[in-house]
């Protein structure tokens, strides 16, 4: 069991998301960085539907009431176990007593905003929906249906394997996987359905800019400024419709918005672009302030993009079950 | 290894006997022994390595790329001279996308850094030490 000592705002507990209840007006909420947590689960042995906490204001303090092993994802946040520093990406074994620190995200060739801190099992709260993740708009799942604060405390499930998972790390995705475009962190976009209604001059001004992450962006949707606005050929009127998260949408103001992990699942703005999934962990970890840019893609390279991720989790699930093979034949 | 495997070389001797090799040298930390075959029987040599007794070699538990900083940092785990506590991460082993903390194994200062960045080391080699 653990205890939160200090949660800035809006920590919650997450797992992959919730899906098949969009048809409800239900949106999938889940983590903002998918592959952080699919690592999380990976390095503790667990099952891939296993719930973590994800924290995005930072600092951010739990205690351990008992041993456990517990594993750190997601933006490198200067993790300190009573005092003693922590690699990022890894993990570790806490004594009873002990607390776990996370401080402001730091490091790396891009900026990160948000860790993930997995525990063995993963995080026990009531499955809603086929889900444990929070939907804050709704006001469930998770603990409670709100963000974690002090006091709160969270069990761990049961370990779906008997080892103890060995103090071990992994080469961070965005390492491994990087996607820049010049010097900026990039995703891959696949023009949507009202592309073509904007002007050539935006079309192009939308994939050759850098956009800024306002401060009015969090799990909802990111708020995008760049200093061309996009510009329809004529004023554009529609229903409400369905959309999904990596949805980018552009209001009147011709400001994007990206619709993210706990977006609603209908909108009327009209649609420039989609984040592809492969690409949204890395939007997920884009901080307010950070300045990203947008790649054109096509639905293949979409889908292998998506393939190669699942490779790369594969080939980690692989390497990290045959260094516990090794580790406990020794 | 701090005894000396008095079993061990004894039993080399008997075995070296059987042989046509005229010498064989063990090295270890702290000492090297030679078995000289010396008619029937093997005489034997101890040599002190020098090497200053405070100090404990930090070695690598398994083959890797030693990583002296982490693969999101710029700045080194430690530096020669820094102090360290037990259980500090000292050095990284990366082995494909693994990456293995490599922990000192108690408090002290980092008197010397063995292995460059990036070098591919074998298990058993030594990385850094501590005084």
């Amino acid at each position: 069991m653990i205890e939160i000592v200090t949660a800035g705002a809006l920590t919650t507990v997450q797992d992959r998301g919730r899906y098949g209840c969009m048809r409800w007006g239900v949106g999938s909420a889940g983590a903002m960085d998918g592959v952080a947590l699919a690592i999380g689960n990976i390095l503790l042995g667990n099952a891939e539907h296993r719930a973590a906490i994800e924290v995005q204001v930072f600092p951010f303090r739990v205690r351990f009431s008992s041993e456990s092993a517990f594993a750190i994802t997601g933006a490198d946040c200067a993790a300190h176990l009573d005092g003693l520093a922590l690699m990022p990406w890894s993990v570790h074994t806490a004594r009873a007593g002990q607390e776990l620190h996370l401080g402001t995200p730091q490091g790396g060739a891009v900026r990160t905003s948000r860790a993930y801190v997995c525990l063995p099992g993963g995080v026990d709260v009531p499955v809603v929906l086929h889900s444990r993740s929070t939907q804050l708009r709704g006001a469930f799942g998770g603990l409670e249906g709100r963000p974690l604060r002090q006091g709160d405390t969270l069990c761990a499930g049961t370990a779906s394997s008997a080892d103890k998972p060995g103090l071990l790390g992994l080469v961070p995705p965005d390492v491994a996987l990087p996607l820049r475009c010049d010097g900026l962190a990039a995703v891959r976009v696949l023009p949507a359905a009202e592309y073509d209604k904007y002007t050539a001059t935006s079309q192009a001004a939308f994939w050759r800019n850098a956009w800024k992450i306002t401060p009015q962006s969090d799990r909802y949707g990111y708020r995008l400024s760049g200093d061309e606005p996009l510009k329809a050929v004529a004023p554009m009127e529609m229903r409400s419709h369905g959309i999904v998260p990596g949805v980018i949408q552009v209001p009147p103001d011709g400001q994007p918005i990206v619709q993210m992990r706990d977006a609603q699942p209908t909108g009327g703005y009209p649609k420039v672009g989609t984040v592809i999934e492969a690409d949204l962990w890395r939007l997920g970890q884009a901080p307010i302030g950070s300045r990203i840019r947008f790649v054109e893609t096509t639905w293949d390279a979409a889908l292998d993009a998506l393939d190669e991720l699942q490779a790369w989790l594969a080939d980690v699930g692989r390497q990290v079950g045959l260094h516990r093979n090794t580790r406990s034949a020794a | 290894m701090t005894a000396r495997p008095n079993d061990l070389v004894t039993q080399l001797s008997e075995w070296l006997a059987g042989t046509d090799l005229a010498l064989l040298e063990l090295s270890g930390p702290g000492e090297t022994i030679l078995l000289r075959r010396n008619g029937a029987g093997t005489e034997v040599e101890t040599r002190a390595v020098s090497v200053a007794t405070t100090s404990t070699v930090v070695r690598a538990g398994s083959v890797g790329v030693v990583l002296h900083s982490h693969p999101l940092r710029s700045e080194p785990l430690v530096r020669v001279g820094q102090s360290v506590v037990e259980g500090h991460t000292v050095a990284l082993l990366r082995i494909g996308l693994i990456v293995l903390a490599v922990q000192a194994p108690r408090a002290g200062t980092v008197s010397r850094i063995v292995a460059a960045h990036e070098a591919t080391v074998g298990y058993g080699d030594p990385l850094l030490e501590i005084e």
